[in-house]
């Protein structure tokens, strides 16, 4: 432990008080006319900005910040971001000349933050690199370049058909209780040593939601390159409504800096950072409460007119950066809740617009027992298949159409039951390749397993093995395959495609592990 | 108040200047400042206390009637401003009097060439100081300066000034607590 010297208490104070500023600064001085619903109206402040923060001088000297939305001609309409019972009609209000800003740097990891940046996990002050502004340009295309790595989720439906790329924007949409979050989880579980940093941010969500959430990922060890930032539904609107955007403005920080904490460079290469958004259509709905107590004019089911570029400036600011400036990624994962599986409502439309694809997630699914519940038919990624690992390229290529037609034929089976021998075949091995999709929570796949289960799922090995069995014969064989030919998944992870080499031996392998697995139930 | 904007403006600007017209012939400057100064209160006060608000604006209330009651509130007050707040009244409601306020303001600078700063501190001011004040607002912001002094006993020392919007706050509240932030901050 340090020691603690008079000469240390002298320099201290020295350099406190050495940091005073004895200056004083003119400000410009407006008067709250009225507050109520968490909206301030105040008189004065004609060189107010858009977006500015305002601070707010409230019974006994109490700071209260707020955010300037309305500039009119007359007065200005902000939100409060703070405690709003001790702010009165003609308390004064200044400008701050900058717009909010949360703190960032690693200090921030392992930690549940308010969208302040405030930490609310009882753990101790955070130490703060740096500070972001909630509302940052995003890059242009000069500084950009096409998304080319990829961003493994570890689930086997997404990775091998909807594959996402690191710098995309993907949407996880579905009705409630269908396994949104679910698999944002998983998909930060499987970051771990993936050299990634997530932030997810909760918005809208209940604090004991909440609380479960960080506790699953501190028991996968997820937590410790993780941030939350969380805005629950017990918070004001303009709190959940500036969620996302300080759950970007922190990821930034790390994609914008390398880990020595500089600004990134061609030398010096920037972070990977994954962000969940769960789930903006809450967000929305805050928008939308504040935006109408602030007199804002109403438009289609209510939200004002900018909810679009609302969610479209905050997702632009996903990026895969170009080497240039450190290679570093923002990938974006949306979560959008739909009401009874209606995509064409407002947000929705919008989201989908505006992102480089979808994971739908359908109730029927889930509770026919396929989970994760993707529909892979209308789920797509746009721009993720260039950021696919070859060997998954290989293998799953043609999966998604495989299942296309396996679910054409059966809805058209349920007529009749006189097939052709190739129809019954096809309609058995779709069976069996739709129940290899089938993935438990909390156990990713690392994408060379995940593209040997394709493969024999895809070449047939399946075709013997009961429905049933099918994913006990995936887990048993990824299991043998680790224990007795660890070379083979080597192989796979080094050269990340299927060599003529890597495919008789795992062909090989695959039989050999049948003989002992047949004995289980093997179909005549 | 009128639904067009440019009516509700012209209605504004009718208002102060016959106020600031009034007032300037008949007592000068100081008359137009005790005005501003009673406007600024009531101003205030209805922002808090919205029930008198209500009373003036009550459709159900006839607009004569509506204005001898806003009279008969702010018959303490010069005779002009409390006949302009009756009209209005009549016409409407007090709603518009803060609008009413910052154009008084504007013509005050404009027409009078008059800029009034707001002086606050713990004690009176004595003459030497009173005409530094005068002669640096005068070169910051030009024209005639007429101060508008106030003492707060919840002041430690210091001095507040304030323009329009603009205020330069050198009270020892402030910088105590500046001083404070600084000690909190600084590891």
């Amino acid at each position: 432990m340090t020691e603690i010297t008079a000469q240390s208490i002298d320099e201290a104070l020295r350099a406190q008080l050495e940091a005073l500023d004895t200056n004083v600064e003119s400000r410009e001085v407006g008067t709250v006319i009225q507050v109520g619903d968490g909206i301030a109206r105040i008189d004065g402040l004609k060189d107010a900005m858009a977006g500015e923060l305002l601070e707010f001088t409230g019974e006994g000297g109490k700071i209260v910040y707020g955010l300037a939305q309305n500039l009119e001609e007359d007065e200005v309409g902000a939100v409060l971001l703070g405690d709003v019972t001790v702010i009165r009609e003609n308390d004064q209000v200044h400008t701050t000349g900058r717009i909010v800003e949360v703190p960032s740097g690693r200090g921030m990891l392992g930690r549940v933050v308010n969208p302040l940046g405030q930490p609310i996990d009882g753990k101790g002050p955070i130490e703060a690199e740096g500070y972001r502004p909630v509302e940052f340009r995003a890059p242009g295309v000069i500084e950009r370049q096409p998304v080319n790595e990829p961003m493994q989720t570890g689930i086997l439906a997404i990775d091998s058909m909807i594959p996402i790329g690191r710098g995309q924007r993907e949407l996880i949409i579905g009705d409630r209780q269908t396994g949104k979050t679910a698999i944002a989880i998983d998909a930060i579980i499987n970051q771990k040593g993936q050299d990634m940093i997530c932030i997810y941010v909760a918005i809208g969500q209940k604090a004991s939601t909440v609380a479960n959430l960080v506790e699953t990922l501190e028991k996968h060890g997820a937590m410790e390159y993780t941030i939350i930032v969380s805005a629950t539904a017990s918070d004001s609107a303009p709190l959940q409504y500036i969620a996302p955007m300080a759950g970007a403005a922190i990821g930034e920080y790390f994609m914008y800096n390398g880990e020595d904490g500089q600004p990134a460079n061609a030398n010096n290469p920037g972070r990977h950072v994954l962000c969940i958004y769960d789930d903006l259509s809450k967000q929305a709905v805050a928008y939308r409460q504040m935006s109408l107590t602030l007199r804002r004019p109403p438009g289609r089911e209510a939200y004002p007119g900018d909810v679009f570029y609302l969610h479209s400036r905050l997702l632009e600011r996903a990026v895969k950066m170009s080497d240039e400036n450190g290679g570093g990624s923002l990938t974006a994962l949306p979560v959008i809740e739909t009401q009874a599986g209606d995509v064409s409502a407002y947000i929705p439309t919008n989201v989908i617009s505006i992102t480089d694809g979808q994971i739908f997630l359908v109730t029927d699914l889930f509770f026919q027992g396929q989970r994760p519940a993707v529909d892979v038919g209308i789920s797509v990624s746009r721009v993720g298949g260039s950021a696919q690992v070859k060997a998954m390229k290989q293998v799953a290529g043609s999966l998604r159409l495989d299942l296309a037609s396996y679910r054409e034929l059966q809805a058209f089976t349920q007529f009749g039951s006189d097939l052709d021998k190739a129809t019954q075949q096809q309609l058995a091995r779709g069976a069996r390749m739709t129940e290899l999709l089938k993935q438990g929570r909390y156990v990713p796949m690392p994408v060379e397993e995940q593209a040997i289960a394709i493969y024999a799922g895809g070449h047939g090995f399946l075709d013997s093995i009961e429905v049933e069995d099918v994913t006990r014969f995936r887990g048993e064989l990824l299991d043998y395959l680790r224990g007795s030919h660890a070379g083979i998944l080597e192989d796979l992870r080094t050269e990340k495609k299927f060599t003529e080499d890597i495919e008789s031996r795992l062909d090989a392998a695959i039989e050999q592990f049948k003989q002992n697995f047949a004995s289980s139930g093997i179909v005549e | 108040m009128p639904a067009n904007r440019y009516h509700a403006k012209a209605e504004v600007d009718i208002y102060a200047k016959t106020l600031l017209e009034q007032l300037n012939a008949k007592g000068g400057i100081d008359a137009v400042m005790e005005a501003r100064s009673q406007m600024e209160q009531i101003v205030a006060y209805n922002r808090s206390h919205i029930e008198l608000n209500r009373a003036a604006s009550d459709a159900t209330m006839a607009p004569e009637k509506r204005a001898s009651l806003v009279k008969g509130v702010f018959s303490n007050t010069s005779e002009e401003l409390s006949s302009v707040l009756g009209v209005m009244a009549q016409r409407g409601g007090l709603d518009i009097l803060p609008r009413v306020l910052a154009a008084y303001n504007d013509l005050i600078k404009n027409q009078l060439g008059v800029t009034v700063v707001d002086v606050v501190t713990r004690v009176p001011l004595d003459d030497h100081l009173r005409d530094l004040i005068k002669n640096k607002a005068k070169n910051e912001l030009g024209g005639d300066v007429v101060l508008r002094e106030q003492i707060d006993t919840n002041m430690l020392g210091g001095i507040i000034m304030s323009a329009g919007s603009r205020r330069i706050d050198a009270s020892m509240n402030t910088m105590l607590e500046g001083v404070r932030t600084t000690l909190k901050k600084t590891s």
